[in-house]
């Protein structure tokens, strides 16, 4: 325990000031601000509660793309994954969802505008499509009791609470001008869906709350608030009927009763797209489909498979999860993995035939867990040989929490390898190097143990003819010391506590949409002390994040006078 | 606006959103007569050309005096452009000493805005840092000139967003326009280029050609919405606190702007470029492999083929002339890639006719500085500046051509690769900008610093600057430019 720069285990348990980056920025952005040049530092060691005057932090939050797909798809049906079309999120705290990083461009709100456009004009192309999305048929219940219902029922989920008589009166006059324009009902409906889908209230995630204690500045959501933090929280999207229902009946006034809702909304299936997302974003698996190889170097090897890849580890994922053990251990342990016939080929796994991706066990003594799929050993290897800087970098940063700072600017890449070298002989250079050796201590250990894995994740006994060295080292954590192997590698990272503490820090990063602060270390050690008592069950930790005070809690706004 | 002798069909400029329309071809929309502005309106327009990791200054360098030089193989494309330009040689991109980051991002973050790199928690490969302390000029230029387009500036670009700053979002080592800072000391706010040439086309030309009635219907119709929207974070930002006011205030102010320029109307002759190929994915690149690349790339799986990149180009250099041409914005920006400029140049050939096996930065310095393929990469980027001069100067206004009422200012982000050095920057500056600059020269200013020359183009668009950016690298006006 100790500062927060140096290498080492940092204090990211007191959550010490300036240490956010051991939170981890796990989309490329790196970094603590805070440690010096040269330097890295490891650790999630337990966070200590240190109780906070402040409330927590709860900056308003855009709706990334992913949760805008979602969204339209529950709330018309639209399955084209419009938003796919807009400009990436700002990097942040990694999930996209950063509220403090996301800025608002014209290229941006054009492609919002765009987006809504079309999606209005295809809801409403014809008279059964129009009764849908009205939730009325005009021509049984008449067009003004069709459009009243249309109004009410349709703001109140699109802005996912009901709404005030003003957005009433202001969308009724959008929908009467709508119905001229385009001289039919249809037109009005229309009108409406294109200027909610760029309204505020529908792509910012809007909270006022209700005070708890104005002296303190502390508040907590609206009971529609609540719902809508559960609702993109487990689904990645608004809030269903049965959860709308529950905010108006006051069943999320209480810790309990956010819960129950919880445990219902894990049984859905947006709950799986939803820590999918998660997952892909922690490990970057999200890039993997365009993936491509030089055939020289991996024959075997075509175009199409990084899909496959990305695929395996999602149902391995889901699998694990979902219906499994549950727990992160198994996901770097389980024995078995699930591949299709093409992939199996590719593996050298036979008696598999079909597309369908089945489940296979494997041998234990070569793979097991999500360290030998060919997607990490994959998007770990930025070229046609592998790099055990970047793969040891990767479970460093993203499973170890670690932080290491850019290499000096004025450092020359490695001279090209000298034929018959082993990567582990030219990497030498790192660790005789003494503005090298500080960080590459950490990582390049970690990476010799992935040697047995080629540059699509391809077992192999030798490289350049001689026999591989799979011995490494785990740096400075609760199971620190020497390794051989992935398998190895995998089973300490399955025992470690600070390994838990560190997923379950990303996982609060990814659900309160912002970096963690001192003033979060209460919630981060009740969380870290719930995924203990669940013996590492990420369901349980997507439920115990939903207690936290940093889900229940926000400051009181404080509107201009 | 419109001169007697045209036609005056004045039409409102939007049209539903799958419906654009194709016309004519490009040329002859540009080369229509009588293309509408009188003399003393035709406004002047400012483009922004980027090309990454500078340039070679020895291959660079045009040979001879002044106003009587000749232009080295490596930048022979521009000779028929050369009464038209200003080679200018030496200032000192001064800015880039101080600051955060890389000196590839200190660059991109100062080129335009003669400001600093603040810190901040993004990855440059050479210390982390934030985005730029001040406006771009560009920005500060189209905010005076622009008010009324239907952009005030446009961004685009061929390869953007590559290496570690791969995934789409702005980074320090890939913005270069800038909107001034929301609050005092702040950062300012980078702008994203547009990277999709179908998407941008049916944005920028939404409603361009076809059926009047219907385009005044439409034109109803999106000012009713946007009326509303505006409506909806009017009403909702006066119940926040004060940090989530600033954010639904700035989304509040680009709504305002996109309302602002449905009002423009747009000329007859205006015709949609039809050289975008409309088959979805068609500019997609695939990631690439098969080049060993170190560490600091980053982005896993972030290096493209780059196959698409020189006809990503074309076509965002023909919607952006013919944006200006059709005065729906006054201000643009060609960004070819960001600082790193990793794709991959296979569609480029050395001079024994081998195609290149590396990215950009592979050949600056990755794999060590190698001049050869250098010299044809920066090749590639001046003819790609020849073709965006020789579009300008194709569009016939009444008072010479488009090009003839720009200033195009071509920049870098460092001088050359070899060293980072940030002096001596190979700027280029081209276009008459309405009779305002001596242009047929080859203008030695050694060691002024890189704002003045901000300041002076400032100046020239009717801007009373005295300085820009950051004070202390900046003494006035650049001596012997005009």
């Amino acid at each position: 325990m100790g500062g927060s720069s140096g290498a080492g285990v940092s204090g990211s348990g007191g959550a010490p000031a300036g240490s956010g980056g051991s939170d981890g920025l796990p989309g490329g952005a790196a970094g603590s601000a805070g440690a010096s040049a040269g330097t890295g530092s490891a650790g999630s060691s337990a966070t200590v509660c240190v109780p906070s005057q402040e409330p927590p932090r709860a900056p308003i939050r855009r709706i990334t793309r992913f949760e805008y797909n979602n969204t339209v798809r529950d709330l018309l049906g639209v399955t084209s994954r419009p938003a796919d079309v807009l400009p990436g999120e700002e990097a942040g705290s990694g999930f996209g969802n950063d509220a403090d990083a996301l800025g608002v461009s014209r290229l941006l709100v054009d492609g919002y505008r765009g987006i809504a456009q079309q999606i209005a004009k295809e809801v409403t192309l014809d008279a059964a499509a129009v009764v849908r999305v009205a939730g009325c048929d005009p021509a049984s219940i008449g067009e003004d009791a069709c459009q009243q219902a249309f109004i009410s029922d349709f703001l109140t989920r699109a802005f996912r609470r009901p709404p005030a008589a003003e957005d009433v009166a202001a969308y009724g006059q959008t929908f009467t001008t709508g119905k001229t324009l385009d001289g039919d009902f249809a037109g009005g409906v229309r009108a409406v869906v294109e200027r909610s889908l760029q309204s505020a209230q529908f792509l910012y995630r809007v909270e006022i709350g209700e005070p708890v204690d104005a002296a303190q500045n502390l508040a907590r959501p609206t009971a529609h608030e609540l719902a809508t933090r559960l609702s993109y929280l487990l689904w990645s999207s608004m809030p269903d009927r049965a959860l709308l229902d529950a905010a108006e009946q006051g069943k999320l006034s209480s810790s309990e009763g956010i819960l129950e809702q919880a445990r219902r909304m894990l049984d859905d299936e947006r709950a799986k797209d939803s820590l999918r997302y998660f997952h892909a974003q922690l490990f970057g698996t999200g890039g993997l489909d365009h993936l491509e190889r030089d055939a020289e170097y991996y024959p075997t090897f075509q175009p199409g498979m990084g899909a496959l890849f990305r695929r395996e580890t999602e149902q391995f994922l889901d699998d694990v999860v979902w219906n499994g053990a549950g727990d992160l251990a198994t996901i770097f342990t389980a024995p078995y993995t699930f591949v299709n016939e093409a992939l199996a080929a590719f593996y050298g796994i036979p008696g598999i035939s079909g597309d369908v991706f089945q489940k296979v066990n494997l041998d234990t003594t070569r793979r097991a867990g999500l360290l030998t799929q060919a997607s990490i050993l994959t998007l770990t290897t930025p070229g046609s040989r592998t790099d055990p800087v970047v793969r040891g970098k990767w479970v460093y940063t993203k499973i170890l929490c670690g932080t290491v700072d850019d290499p000096p600017s004025d450092v020359p890449e490695l001279p090209e390898p000298i034929p018959g070298q082993s990567v582990r002989d030219r990497l030498a250079l790192h660790r005789a190097a003494a503005e090298c050796v500080g960080c590459h201590v950490l990582m390049d250990p970690l990476g010799f143990a992935f040697e047995n894995y080629d540059g699509v994740g391809l077992w192999r006994d030798t490289e350049n003819g001689a026999p591989i060295d799979d011995s490494g080292e785990i740096p400075e954590t609760d199971v620190a010391g020497p390794i051989n192997g992935v398998i190895e590698l995998s089973q300490k990272i399955a025992q470690s506590r600070d390994v838990r503490n560190c997923y379950a820090g990303r996982f609060m990063t990814y659900a309160y949409g912002r970096a963690i602060d001192p003033n979060d270390s209460c919630s981060r050690a009740a969380l870290e002390t719930a995924f203990e008592q669940a013996q590492g069950n990420v369901k349980e930790l997507m439920l115990a994040v939903t207690q936290t005070d940093g889900f229940l809690l926000r400051p009181l706004a404080a509107p201009a006078q | 606006m419109i001169t007697s002798k045209n036609r005056i069909h004045r039409r409102t400029l939007l049209r539903g959103a799958g419906g654009v329309a194709i016309g004519l071809p490009f040329l002859s929309a540009m080369l229509a007569p009588g293309r509408s502005h009188a003399d003393e309106s035709t406004p002047t327009r400012l483009i922004v050309f980027f090309n990454p990791g500078g340039t070679l200054l020895d291959k660079w360098r045009p040979v001879g005096t002044e106003t009587d030089f000749t232009l080295q193989p490596m930048m022979s494309s521009l000779a028929p452009f050369q009464d038209k330009l200003i080679f200018l040689d030496g200032v000192d991109m001064s800015i880039t000493r101080i600051g955060n980051g890389h000196p590839h991002s200190r660059g991109m973050a100062g080129v335009l805005t003669g400001e600093q790199l603040l810190p901040g928690n993004l990855n440059t490969n050479g210390g982390n840092a934030g985005f730029s302390a001040g406006a771009s000029i560009d920005q500060v230029i189209a905010a005076s000139i622009s008010q009324g387009r239907r952009f005030p500036s446009l961004e685009v670009s061929a390869g953007w967003s590559t290496g570690i700053s791969a995934g789409g979002q702005p980074h320090p080592g890939n913005v270069i326009n800038y909107q001034p800072p929301s609050r005092a000391g702040g950062q300012a706010t980078p702008i994203p280029p547009r990277t999709d040439p179908l998407n941008t086309l049916r944005s920028v030309f939404e409603g361009v050609d076809g059926d009047t009635d219907e385009n005044a219907k439409l034109l109803a119709w999106n000012k009713s919405i946007l009326e509303g929207v505006r409506d909806d974070y009017t009403r909702l930002s006066a119940r926040l606190g004060s940090e989530d006011r600033a954010k639904v205030e700035a989304h509040l102010t680009v709504i305002r702007e996109i309302e602002l320029g449905l009002d423009q109307t747009v000329d007859d002759t205006c015709t949609v470029p039809t050289t975008v190929d409309p088959t979805p994915g068609f500019y997609d690149d695939p990631i690439a492999d098969g080049v060993s690349r170190g560490g600091s790339d980053g982005g896993n799986m972030s290096i493209t083929t780059g196959a698409k990149v020189p006809l990503k180009g074309k076509a965002m250099t023909d919607l952006l002339v013919t944006a200006l041409a059709c005065d729906l914005t006054r201000v643009g920006t060609m960004q070819w890639s960001d600082s790193e400029a990793k794709f991959m140049l296979g569609f480029l050939n050395d001079d024994t006719g081998e195609s290149l096996k590396d990215h950009h930065h592979g050949y600056q310095h990755d794999r060590g500085f190698q001049p050869g393929s250098l010299e044809v990469i920066y090749r590639f980027y001046a003819e790609n500046l020849a073709y965006l001069l020789q579009k300008l100067d194709s569009v016939q206004e009444s008072n010479g051509t488009l090009l003839d009422n720009s200033l195009v200012l071509a920049v870098s982000e460092i001088q050359m690769p070899e060293t980072h050095a940030q002096n001596n920057m190979p700027f280029i500056l081209a276009g008459k900008a309405g009779g305002q600059l001596r242009t047929g020269r080859w203008l030695k200013v050694p060691s002024q610093p890189h704002n003045n020359l901000l300041v002076s183009i400032l100046n020239t668009f009717g801007l009373p600057n005295t300085t820009f950016g950051h004070p202390e690298f900046c003494t006035g006006a650049l001596s012997g430019l005009v």
